[in-house]
């Protein structure tokens, strides 16, 4: 609400002062959280009407750089740098990902990399859950055979089912650290019996986690597509049903292979019915918010993009050069 | 000042994606409010800057100090380091914390020619709607991503 930590901490703190002043206010079995809520709102409101007259200073402008809350992960004295290189997969596990066939690697991605439940990647593609089922199985015990030639482990050491992802994490070569940060969760995907990530299956916990729903990510995919250079192209105002982007996407067999950009996967794709092939803008890449574009960097898209970015610098250094030549006619008449 | 001759000694284009080797992966690294700080005997750099590293102008605002940094090896941060101060008004809240006529005074009292701009686009621009450059250098280099070369003071400014 606040855009500013003092400023939602100050109001929290006005809420629960004017919530005790006031008790005999609350109706006894209703939502307490509601009414708190409310007058919390109000609150805000009211201060946001009298804060209109007056200039502000920016939302906490120092504390970003200085405040634990938004450096996590920092402590441990890594540099941003080592941090985004341990969260890249190592190329052992991007490979195997990609050997598999696109209908397995279409859910292990959502599944194993981001902890989705197999409902939510159900509403997510709109493929029935028995067939999300499945095809996991299938693709995590592909994907296990695969990881487990490249990291051998002695069934003797195991010791039961339950220690393999264990075993098999310090089979790896980075000396217990996870390929992918710290949380195993590529190694749990070769144990399909364990939960990815346990806590986060709720369909509400990923939304308030991720801001994501199936409205929004309509909107977000369409937004997408118009922010990308080169226009809509044959996606223009083909908006399929939740299912149909996958199905397409299967029958095109994926040409713009997700896994070399992690990061557009984290937010979810699928491809449109207007998928006619590579560059023709129907990526539909679900995207937190409006203003964000989002493409593989080595797709059409992304590869536009990246021409077209590369245009408006040499523009700008032209442009420069103008100004320079001016300024030199200026000091040298 | 008449006859005087200029030279371009660096330009350089910021925000920018770049595809680039990092740790043996190739990588498009995008550097918003960042730029490219290549530490010295990078091959991309060409003969003349590759003893002393990628240049880094950190501007600071019309009436305070730019500096000139150089990149610094294992900066830790894809060869990157900001490339200014960043704002603390937004131009709305700095427009209406000052007014352009009365800039303009303070900075030609202190001897800062002042041309080419809109009352309002002067009062968007006031120091006061950054933060201390001196500090943001100071920082920088603190956490390792470049190096310090030169104080620059401002002479005159041209908002367009």
């Amino acid at each position: 609400m606040t855009r500013n930590a003092a400023d939602a901490e100050d109001l929290v703190q006005e809420t629960f002062a004017k919530a005790f002043a006031a008790p005999g206010r609350f109706q006894p079995g209703t939502n307490l959280g509601g009414w708190l809520y409310r007058i919390m709102f109000n609150t805000f409101v009211d201060g946001y009407r009298k804060r209109r007259q007056e200039p502000l200073l920016a939302a906490d402008p120092v504390d970003r750089q200085t405040d634990p809350r938004w450096s996590p992960g920092s402590a441990d004295g890594a540099s941003a740098e080592e941090h985004a290189l341990g969260n890249l997969l190592q190329a052992e596990i991007v490979a195997a990902i990609r050997a598999l066939p696109a209908r397995h690697r279409l859910m292990i991605y959502p599944a194993d990399l981001k902890g989705l439940g197999y409902r939510q990647i159900g509403d997510l593609t709109g493929i029935p859950v028995g067939t999300v089922k499945s095809s996991l199985h299938r693709g995590r015990g592909q994907l296990r055979a695969t990881l487990t030639a490249h990291y051998p482990v002695q069934t003797d050491d195991v010791g039961g089912r339950a220690d393999s992802c264990t075993a098999r994490r310090s089979a790896l070569p980075t000396a217990g650290r996870c390929p992918i940060g710290d949380t195993g969760r590529v190694l749990v995907a070769a144990c399909p019996k364990r939960s990815p990530i346990p806590g986060q299956r709720g369909l509400t916990r990923h939304r308030s986690a991720g801001g994501l729903s199936t409205g929004g990510c309509t909107r977000s995919a369409a937004s997408a597509r118009e922010s990308l250079p080169g226009g809509p192209g044959g996606g223009a105002g083909v908006r399929p049903g939740r299912g149909a982007g996958v199905r397409a996407g299967r029958r095109a067999g994926l040409r713009d292979d997700p896994l070399r950009l992690p990061r557009a996967w984290a937010l979810g794709l699928q491809r449109s019915r207007a998928d006619h092939g590579p560059g023709d803008g129907s990526l539909r890449i679900i995207v937190p918010d409006r203003q964000l574009a989002c493409a593989p960097a080595d797709s059409a898209e992304g590869r536009r993009y990246l021409g077209a970015m590369a245009a408006a610098a040499n523009y700008g250094q032209a442009n420069r050069q103008l100004l320079s030549e001016a300024a030199r006619g200026v000091l040298s008449a | 000042m008449t006859g005087a001759r200029l030279h371009l000694v660096y330009d350089v284009s910021h925000n920018l994606a770049t595809i680039e080797t990092h740790a043996g992966r190739q990588l498009c690294v995008h550097r918003k409010g960042a730029t490219r700080a290549l530490p010295p005997g990078h091959p991309d750099l060409p003969a003349d800057l590759r003893g002393s590293g990628q240049p880094v102008l950190i501007p600071g605002s019309m009436g305070t100090s730019s500096y000139v940094m150089a990149g610094v090896p294992g900066g830790g941060a894809f060869a990157s380091a900001c490339h200014r101060a960043g704002r603390m008004l937004s131009r709305r809240q700095a427009a209406r914390s000052i007014t352009g006529a009365e800039l303009r005074r303070q900075l030609e009292g202190r001897g800062i020619a002042v041309r080419g701009a809109s009352e309002r686009g002067l009062a968007e621009e006031t120091p006061q709607a950054y933060k201390d450059v001196t500090q943001v250098v100071e920082a920088a280099e603190g956490a390792g991503l470049c190096r310090k070369v030169a104080r620059l003071v401002p002479l005159g400014v041209v908002k367009g």
